[in-house]
């Protein structure tokens, strides 16, 4: 069970990826030996394109290829979204160590973009006082305008291994004993430090 | 009337400043007047960022559904700061696509058959698919690769075609 | 905080909540109809759009009654048949609006009357979403917004089941399949 392929852990990432409310780490080495599975599968196939091979085999290879692919491309789609949706929360917190060089690249250019246009559209024509994209007014002590992220919301997760009597919030006075191999619906809040610490699996 | 709620807040915080009071203690009548007036200017505010935020939204959204050009009639939906808005944000995607040398804009449901058979609704004419040209006119069916037929499908121009 | 520029919570904003001032404010004579003067008078009573009541009593200077939707003829009309009742027209944001006001007045027993209210028209909701097809406007109309989304979530995932048990190709099972089949199964207790 523990030994699985890079397609099998790209799966489980971009599972994860695609339940959490929030970025997860950015899984650089991964999506790095995935690209070079998908290159060589596709060498292999052009060889076999070219030495006429039987077609079934030609076409699982190919099915092979494709899934990896749509893996691949659907993680670093939702993980586009997410940045898209939470743009500033993300470039003002430690979450931006989560996203890798291209990503903060995509990120900065798309704050910049998203505060030109509402700064001709809106901001620049109110009263002074109220041009911020960040603060409602002058007034305001902190950002009150950056979205944010849900982090009590629920998520099922299913356990790796045993993790013992595990704590759901703060008081101490929910906990749960996590087996090995369950189900759980839980807040992801709570379970936040598992999923990071690749714990606890998201599905 | 922004302005207007503006001069109101303005002309009851003077009017506080007036009375020799200190603005940031007094609790008086001219003290709540102008902290409504404050509230609605916030409020209004926050109206019409929503409406632009999320219309930016969607409009960011036409990217991954439509394709980097917008037909006439949404493009006629949209003020001149959202067009500029789509055009950058789509250079944004691009830029990022062109770094990792991988086309994110197809694959965008999990992939069943590799090939599929699809009906050309549109006059595409040709079209370079791989190595070889195939001619695209309207009604003919083609066997072709999915993630080639994607984009096509996207804009409208074939569908799948189910026996 | 739900997000600055969620429409369901600037909607809810405008909900009309009667207040009373507890001390006079100059110069937003508009807010009373009643006022002759530009100012609004110490215990005045006023209807106040919901996000102007919330910020002027964080600063004491309204006191907020109950709507008349939480009223006692609403409770009784729940308890007898909950799923009859419109709670659209009392207010689309009727449980929203009852969270937010929770701790802004004295009278408590709201929270437990929503939960009340809410667990049984659910009940209702997810039965009626696997009998009905295409337009229901008379069950419906008198759902809040947050039951119409219930109603329409399980509506368009029973759909897609269907579909993908009619329609899914024998190779992709094998991912599909395993994630969307898990519902329920033996799950813990979470926490509530």
């Amino acid at each position: 069970m523990e030994a699985k392929s890079d397609v099998d852990l790209l799966k489980r990432a971009w599972r994860n990826e695609k339940a959490a409310p929030e970025i997860l780490h950015f899984e650089a080495g991964l999506v790095q030996r995935a690209r070079e599975q998908i290159q060589l599968l596709e060498e292999t196939l052009d060889e076999f394109t070219e030495n006429r091979s039987d077609d079934l085999v030609v076409s699982l290879y190919q099915m092979d290829l494709d899934r990896a692919l749509f893996l691949l491309r659907s993680y670093l789609r939702i993980r586009l979204q997410k940045i898209e949706n939470y743009l500033v929360h993300i470039s003002k917190t430690n979450l931006w160590n989560r996203l890798s060089e291209q990503e903060q690249r995509f990120a900065k250019r798309c704050i910049e973009i998203m505060e030109k246009h509402l700064e001709q559209s809106v901001l620049s024509r109110l009263p002074y006082g109220y041009q911020s994209m960040l603060k409602q007014s002058i007034s305001s002590d902190e950002d009150d305008m950056v979205p944010e992220p849900q982090l009590d919301t629920f998520v099922f997760c299913k356990t790796k291994s045993d993790v013992g009597a595990f704590q759901l919030d703060d008081t101490g006075e929910e906990i749960v004993d996590l087996v090995a191999d369950d189900l759980y619906v839980l807040r992801y809040k709570s379970i936040r430090g598992l999923v990071d610490g690749g714990r606890i699996d998201l599905v | 009337m922004l302005y207007n709620t503006h001069l109101c807040f303005l002309l009851l915080l003077r009017k506080i400043e007036d009375a020799n009071l200190d603005i940031q203690t007094t609790r008086n009548e001219d003290h709540f007047g102008a902290v409504i007036h404050h509230l609605s200017l916030a409020r209004n505010k926050r109206c019409l960022m929503s409406y632009m935020y999320n219309r930016a939204e969607i409009i960011q959204s036409l990217r991954w559904k439509i394709g980097p050009v917008l037909p006439l009639e949404i493009q006629e939906k949209l003020n001149y700061s959202e067009e500029e808005y789509y055009k950058n944000h789509s250079t944004a995607i691009e830029a990022y696509m062109s770094q990792l040398d991988l086309d994110l804009t197809v694959d965008m449901v999990p992939p069943k058959d590799p090939y599929i058979r699809v009906k050309v609704l549109d006059d595409i004419g040709e079209v370079c698919l791989g190595d070889h040209t195939i001619s695209l006119t309207p009604q003919s069916l083609h066997f072709i690769k999915r993630v080639d037929a994607e984009p096509f499908i996207l804009q409208g121009l074939m569908e799948e075609f189910l026996e | 905080m739900l997000s600055y520029y969620d429409i369901d919570d600037i909607l809810l904003g405008e909900e009309p909540i009667s207040v009373v001032f507890q001390i006079g404010a100059n110069g937003v004579g508009l807010l009373d109809p009643g006022s002759e003067t530009n100012n609004v008078e110490k215990s005045a009573k006023v209807d106040l759009p919901f996000w102007l009541a919330h910020e002027l009593y964080l600063r004491q200077a309204v006191s907020i009654n109950v709507p008349s939707c939480y009223s006692l003829k609403t409770r009784k009309e729940i308890q007898a048949d909950a799923a009859c009742v419109d709670l659209r027209f009392r207010s689309p944001y009727f449980y929203e609006l009852g969270c937010k006001l929770l701790p802004l007045v004295a009278d408590k027993s709201i929270g437990p009357f929503l939960r009340y209210a809410f667990t049984s028209r659910y009940k209702e909701i997810l039965c009626k979403s696997h009998s009905i097809t295409g337009a229901t406007p008379k069950f419906s109309s008198k759902l809040t917004k947050e039951e119409s989304l219930l109603l329409e979530a399980a509506r368009s995932s029973m759909v897609a089941f269907k579909k993908w048990r009619v329609g899914g190709s024998r190779l992709e099972k094998a991912s599909i399949l395993g994630r969307k089949r898990k519902p329920p199964m033996p799950t813990q207790p979470s926490g509530s």
